[in-house]
C-alpha cells in the first residue's frame, strides 16, 4: 500500500513537472518599479503554480534594446519583453499576434488610445504608460491655462530674466514629444494618414512651430531634466513634462521650497497629449505554444483591473485599461489626489501614441535636431519645418 | 666661506619655496581629483532630498546621515553574487590577458618576419571598431558555440586583447637586443629568455596591463547584460543599474552601491600603484 502511495506521489510530481512551463520576461524596470513588478509576478506565481516567469532585468532601456536586437538576430529572443513602439516595428515578424492568445475580456479592456495595430496586426499590449501634463507654480500662475492663448499670455507675462533665474516656461531639446503634442493639438501630423506625404510643414505644423518658437523666447532651454533646474532655485512658471516624472519634479520643488502643481495641458484645436512608455510583446521563435500561452496569461494578469491599478499607484504610471482607470481601486486612489486625477483626465481626453512607422526611430532623431534649431531660433519656423520635411521625406 | 653659506641658504630657501608651491598645486589637483569620490561618499549617506540640493559647502555633510542606505542598497539586488562574479571574471580575464599578451607582444617587438608591421597595423585597426557594432555578431557567435549564459562567454573572448599586446610590445622594444645575443651565447633558448629575463624587465608594463584589464572587467556592463540572463552570472555594474530608472535615479542608494563597488579596485590600486605609475610613465599613456 505504501509502495503504491509512493508511486502515485512520484507520478503526480512527474506530471506536475511535465506540466510546468517556464518563460523569460525581459524588462528594464529598476528600483521601486522593479520591486513592484517582482511583487506582481510573485502574485502571478501564487495564482498560476504551473507557470514560472524568469523576470530578468536588463539594466535599462538602452541595454534592453541592444539585447533584443541581438537576440532577435540570433533567433534567441525571450518569451516576453517590454518594448517601445519604434522597436516593435523593427522585428514585427518575430512577434506573436496577441489577439489570438489574450482573453476577450483583456482585449476589450484596452483604452482606445492603446488599440495599436502594426501593419494591421495586434502584437503588443500596453504596460507602463505616462502622459505629458502641465506642471505649474501656483504662486506664479494662480489659474493654470486651459488654452494656448492663456498659456502664452502667462509665459510672456512671467518673461525671461536670466540674471534672476526666472523663466516663463522650459523646454528640453532632446524631448521632441512636446512638439509632437503641439503639432497634434493644432490638428497636424508628421505624415498623411496613408504615409505617402510629409505633412509636418503644412499650415497646422507651422502654427505649432510658430507657437513653440514664441514660447521659446521666454523659456529655459536645457537638455537636463527640468527638475534639476527647479532644485537649483530657478523659477519656472510652467512646463510640460511626463506624468512619470511627478515624484522627481515634486521632490525638486520641495528641495527648492517652492510650490508645484499639475494640470491637464492647455488645448488648441484639441487636447491631445503624447503618451510615453513601453508595451509588452510575446516572441514566437524557439517558444512552444504552452510558453506563448503562458506569456499571454502574464499580460492578461498585469492588465487585470486590480493589478494595473496597483502598478499605477506604486509606480506613477497610469492604468492602461478601461477597467483599471474607471475601476474602484484607481478611482478611490485619485479621489483625494487632484494631480493624479489631472493626469488621468489628460490620458482619457487626448492621449495619443507614437507614429507606428518602421522608420519612426530615424524620424525622431531628425525631430530632436530640428526641435533644437526651432527652440534656439536659429532659423525661421518655416525654414526649420521645410528642412525637416525634406529629410523625413527622404526616409519615409 | 660665509659667502657660500649665504648662497646655500638662499638656494635652500628658494628650493623650499618652490617645493611649497609645487606641493600646494599638487594638493589642489588632488582635492579636485578626490571631489567626485568624496561627493559619492557624501551622497551615499543622504536621502534623496538632500542629494538633490545644490552642492554648497554646507551641503557636503549629510545631515542627518542615512547609514541604512548601505544595507538597503546591498539588499536591493543580489550584490554578494554580483561581487563574486565581478571578482572572478576580473581575475580570470586579467590572468588570461597577461598570459596571451606576453608572447604576442614579444613576437611583434623582437622577432622579425614578413608582414610583422601589417599584422600589428591590423591588430591596432581593430581598436577603431566600436564595440557596439560587434555586439550582434558576437551574440550570434556565442550562441552558436553554446556559451550563452555561461562563464565561458564572459571569460574566453576577453582573455586576449590588442591593448595589452600593444602596450607590452612598447615595453619589450625598450630591451636592448644585445641582451638576447648575450643570453644566446650563454646557451639560453628563446622561451627561457622571454620568461626569465625579458618578462621581469617589463614588470611595470605587465602591472599596467593587468590593472587596466582588471578595472575594465570589473566595470563590464553591456557585454554581461547581452551574454547572460541569469542573476547568478551577472556583475556589480549590472546591479548598479537597478537604481537607475527612466523616470529618475535613486542617487543615495546608487552612490552607496557605487562606494561598495569601488573598494576592491581601490585596494588593488593601493597594492599595485608603484608598478602602475612606473608603467604609465614609461609608456606615456594618459
Amino acid at each position: 500500500m505504501r509502495r503504491v502511495a509512493i508511486i502515485a506521489l512520484v507520478c503526480a510530481l512527474g506530471v506536475g513537472a511535465l506540466g510546468q512551463v517556464t518563460i523569460s520576461f525581459w524588462h528594464a524596470m529598476g528600483g521601486a518599479l522593479g520591486t513592484t513588478l517582482t511583487e506582481l509576478i510573485q502574485k502571478f506565481h501564487d495564482e498560476n503554480p504551473g507557470i514560472t516567469v524568469d523576470l530578468i532585468h536588463q539594466g535599462g532601456y538602452s541595454a534592453l534594446q541592444q539585447k533584443l536586437i541581438a537576440a532577435v538576430a540570433a533567433g534567441e529572443p525571450p518569451t516576453l519583453a517590454q518594448q517601445y513602439e519604434n522597436w516593435t516595428t523593427l522585428w514585427l515578424d518575430a512577434l506573436v499576434d496577441l489577439d489570438l492568445f489574450l482573453p476577450e475580456e483583456t482585449l476589450g479592456s484596452f483604452l482606445p488610445q492603446f488599440d495599436q495595430l502594426f501593419e494591421g496586426r495586434m502584437v503588443t499590449a500596453p504596460f507602463n504608460k505616462s502622459i505629458l501634463v502641465l506642471y505649474y507654480r501656483p504662486d506664479l500662475v494662480p489659474n493654470p491655462p486651459t488654452t494656448w492663448a492663456e498659456f502664452e499670455t502667462y509665459v510672456t507675462a512671467i518673461g525671461k530674466d536670466e540674471a534672476k533665474g526666472v523663466y516663463g516656461t522650459a523646454f528640453r531639446p532632446p524631448n521632441p514629444e512636446i512638439f509632437l503634442t503641439l503639432l497634434t493639438q493644432a490638428g497636424g501630423s508628421i505624415l498623411s494618414e496613408d504615409w505617402s506625404e510629409v505633412t509636418i510643414n503644412n499650415a497646422t505644423g507651422l502654427e505649432a512651430a510658430e507657437f513653440a518658437a514664441r514660447l521659446a523666447k521666454h523659456a529655459l532651454l536645457d537638455s537636463a531634466y527640468t527638475s534639476d533646474a527647479i532644485q537649483k532655485g530657478i523659477a519656472i512658471g510652467m512646463f510640460i513634462d511626463t506624468s512619470a516624472g511627478y515624484t522627481y519634479n515634486m521632490n525638486a520643488a520641495k528641495t527648492a521650497g517652492v510650490p508645484l502643481a499639475v494640470a491637464p495641458l492647455p488645448c488648441y484645436v484639441n487636447c491631445a497629449s503624447m503618451i510615453q512608455g513601453t508595451n509588452l510583446a510575446v516572441y514566437a521563435p524557439k517558444q512552444t505554444r504552452a510558453q506563448i500561452e503562458a506569456a499571454a496569461k502574464v499580460i492578461a494578469f498585469l492588465l487585470r483591473e486590480d493589478n494595473t491599478a496597483y502598478w499605477a499607484q506604486k509606480t506613477g504610471y497610469l492604468p492602461v485599461t478601461k477597467t483599471g482607470i474607471y475601476g474602484e481601486a484607481w478611482q478611490t486612489y485619485i479621489a483625494d489626489k487632484p494631480e493624479q486625477k489631472a493626469m488621468t483626465e489628460q490620458l482619457i481626453a487626448g492621449g495619443f501614441g507614437q507614429l507606428l512607422h518602421p522608420r519612426y526611430m530615424d524620424m525622431r532623431s531628425l525631430l530632436i535636431t530640428y526641435w533644437e534649431l526651432l527652440l534656439k531660433g536659429e532659423d525661421t519656423p518655416k525654414a526649420v519645418l521645410d528642412a525637416l520635411a525634406v529629410e523625413i521625406d527622404a526616409i519615409k | 666661506m660665509q659667502r657660500y653659506r649665504v648662497r646655500a641658504d638662499v638656494y635652500l630657501l628658494r628650493r623650499g619655496a618652490g617645493l611649497l608651491v609645487v606641493y600646494a598645486l599638487l594638493l589642489v589637483v588632488a582635492v579636485i581629483m578626490a571631489m567626485p569620490l568624496l561627493w559619492m561618499l557624501s551622497t551615499s549617506l543622504k536621502d534623496l532630498v538632500q542629494a538633490l540640493r545644490v552642492p554648497t559647502p554646507a551641503n557636503w555633510v549629510p545631515n542627518p546621515a542615512f547609514w541604512d542606505n548601505f544595507p538597503t542598497a546591498w539588499n536591493a539586488a543580489p550584490f554578494a553574487i554580483y561581487f563574486w562574479n565581478s571578482f572572478f571574471l576580473a581575475v580570470t580575464t586579467t590572468v588570461g590577458d597577461v598570459i596571451t599578451s606576453i608572447p604576442a607582444a614579444y613576437v611583434l617587438a623582437k622577432m622579425k618576419f614578413l608582414g610583422r608591421g601589417f599584422l600589428l597595423g591590423l591588430l591596432l585597426g581593430t581598436l577603431m571598431i566600436p564595440g557596439q557594432m560587434l555586439l550582434v555578431p558576437s551574440f550570434i557567435l556565442i550562441n552558436r558555440l553554446g556559451w550563452y549564459n555561461t562563464y565561458w562567454a564572459l571569460i574566453i573572448p576577453w582573455t586576449a586583447g590588442v591593448f595589452g599586446i600593444f602596450l607590452l610590445r612598447q615595453f619589450f622594444k625598450t630591451i636592448p637586443d644585445e641582451l638576447w645575443d648575450s643570453a644566446r651565447i650563454d646557451g639560453c633558448h628563446r622561451l627561457r629568455y622571454i620568461f626569465q629575463i625579458a618578462v621581469p624587465l617589463v614588470r611595470p608594463g605587465i602591472a599596467t596591463v593587468a590593472l587596466f584589464k582588471f578595472v575594465g572587467s570589473w566595470n563590464a556592463f553591456l557585454w554581461v547584460i547581452i551574454m547572460t540572463d541569469k542573476v547568478g552570472l551577472r556583475t556589480v555594474p549590472v546591479g548598479l543599474r537597478f537604481f537607475m530608472m527612466d523616470i529618475g535615479t535613486d542617487y543615495p542608494r546608487l552612490m552607496a552601491a557605487a562606494t561598495m563597488a569601488i573598494v576592491p579596485v581601490l585596494i588593488l590600486f593601493v597594492f599595485a600603484q608603484r608598478q602602475f605609475i612606473q608603467g604609465i610613465a614609461r609608456t606615456g599613456i594618459k
